[in-house]
């Protein structure tokens, strides 16, 4: 699932809102990152809408203008919790060795070189667990 | 059209009008007035349209029109009679230019039989297609291995403006005209039997008919707009500096098709365009590795078609890794 993919849909998880929310939301959920161009943003909810991701939950006219509200249906909550599932995970391999590493350092009191790929670093007659 | 509030229309709502279109009618009456007010309410004390947001939706717009295409012919048939179209058009337009030149009075009859190609591979025809470039490709063959000295001067061929001397048996394979007519004629039969009994293939556009007309312009200042081949005893003329692009413009538009097929392909899942410049690409690849093999010394002629056919083999490596993935989703 792309970056963008994933925030349109975190976007929507709290309610229907229109394409600008949507670009203002995922914006604030990414700290700054996902920033949507409005071709870019349409063209994914179209793709979106036909893989049965999210559904138009109502149309509204404003200042002469009409304008789609997006809803995630529960296949697009699903995707969306299992990518974030599959986030966690992965970071959880990151996390996890960090804060390892600092325990160690901190008990030993310098710091130890980073276990390079699957192997563990042996330090001090411990092993680092990578 | 794109919205329904005609008065006080700002330049920069206007700018982003034309923009929008690149995306088919159909969705431009539907949603057209929607992108609009989201473009204009994400920043609305703008004076000049972003270039980034229309760079956005000419992307969309382009991903969105060949969408909508994707239901309508198989991804084969339809890859293979597009790039049987590009060919035909820069034959085409090749031959009316050298026309243009006034000295190439033995190209007429060729011209004359590409024509009927042209139409009838446009209107989905494929049968009639077959037949006519079958007579081309006859017509073509004869003047690359029967007249003396035509097959050299044809040599000098598609991109490079230097002559290359090989042996007068290699000058069917080294001549890119007869090879583009029998790809033609072979893919166009190829389609007609498959199309026998499920009607014409779908009709293309008219304006693809400003293609060989732009490449007739440029075949009739002595430059090329796409890789074809340039007309019997072409001399590329020197360009001041400033024109060389002039004289690198048929390497720029063709990856400039390459990678917009690539970047459709992995945008849809769907190979057809990659198809197409594949096949349209056929030609050029036969003429460098019968060059290559007849001369291998000449390779450093083929300052045109090398990285061409190398990026082609690119796409096609990196297409196979990644399409059928994005198929399955």
């Amino acid at each position: 699932m792309s970056e963008a993919t994933y925030f349109i849909l975190a976007a929507l998880l709290d309610g229907p809102l229109h394409g600008y929310a949507v670009i203002k939301r995922a914006q604030e959920q990414s700290g700054g990152r996902v920033n949507l161009a409005v071709g870019t943003l349409y063209g994914a909810l179209d793709r979106m809408t036909d893989e049965g991701l999210i559904e138009v939950d109502r149309e509204e006219v404003v200042a002469g203008r009409s304008r789609r509200y997006f809803q995630v249906t529960d296949s697009g909550r699903g995707a969306v919790q299992e990518e974030a599932g599959r986030l966690a995970a992965a970071a959880a391999v990151v996390t996890e060795r960090t804060v390892t590493q600092r325990t160690v350092t901190q008990r030993t009191g310098t710091p130890k070189r980073a276990a390079r790929g699957t192997r563990p670093a042996v330090a001090g007659g411990g092993a680092v667990i990578a | 059209m794109t919205g329904n509030r005609p008065q006080g229309k700002s330049w920069v709502e206007r700018w982003y009008r034309v923009m929008l279109l690149g995306y088919p009618a159909q969705y431009r009456e539907r949603h057209g007035g929607e992108l609009l007010g989201t473009l204009l309410e994400s920043d609305p004390s703008r004076r000049l349209p972003s270039l980034r947001e229309s760079a956005s939706l000419l992307d969309a717009g382009m991903l969105t029109r060949l969408r909508s295409r994707l239901a309508k012919a198989p991804a084969w048939a339809d890859g293979l009679q597009l790039g049987l179209f590009l060919l035909a058009l820069t034959r085409a337009g090749s031959l009316m230019g050298g026309l243009l030149t006034a000295h190439q009075r033995p190209q007429l009859p060729i011209l004359l039989a590409t024509l009927p190609v042209v139409v009838a591979v446009l209107l989905g025809r494929m049968r009639i297609a077959a037949v006519a470039a079958a007579v081309a490709a006859t017509l073509t063959t004869y003047q690359a291995l029967l007249v003396p000295g035509h097959g050299t001067a044809y040599v000098a061929g598609v991109f490079s403006s230097r002559l290359v001397e090989v042996p007068s048996a290699m000058n069917f394979w080294l001549s890119v005209g007869p090879s583009q007519f029998w790809v033609i004629a072979l893919g166009s039969a190829v389609l007609a039997m498959h199309g026998r009994g499920r009607g014409p293939l779908p009709r293309r556009s008219w304006w693809w008919l400003t293609l060989p007309l732009l490449e007739a312009a440029f075949t009739s200042y002595g430059w090329t707009l796409l890789p074809t081949l340039g007309p019997p005893n072409h001399q590329a003329p020197t360009v001041p500096g400033s024109f060389v692009v002039l004289s690198m413009l048929p390497l720029i538009v063709t990856i400039g098709f390459l990678l917009l097929a690539l970047r459709a392909t992995l945008a849809t899942g769907d190979a057809r365009w990659t198809i197409a410049t594949g096949v349209y690409l056929i030609p050029v690849g036969v003429y460098a590795a019968a060059l290559v093999s007849a001369q291998p010394s000449a390779i450093v002629t083929l300052d045109y078609q090398l990285p061409i056919v190398l990026l082609a083999a690119t796409v096609a490596m990196v297409l196979l890794r990644r399409a059928p993935r994005r198929a399955a989703n």
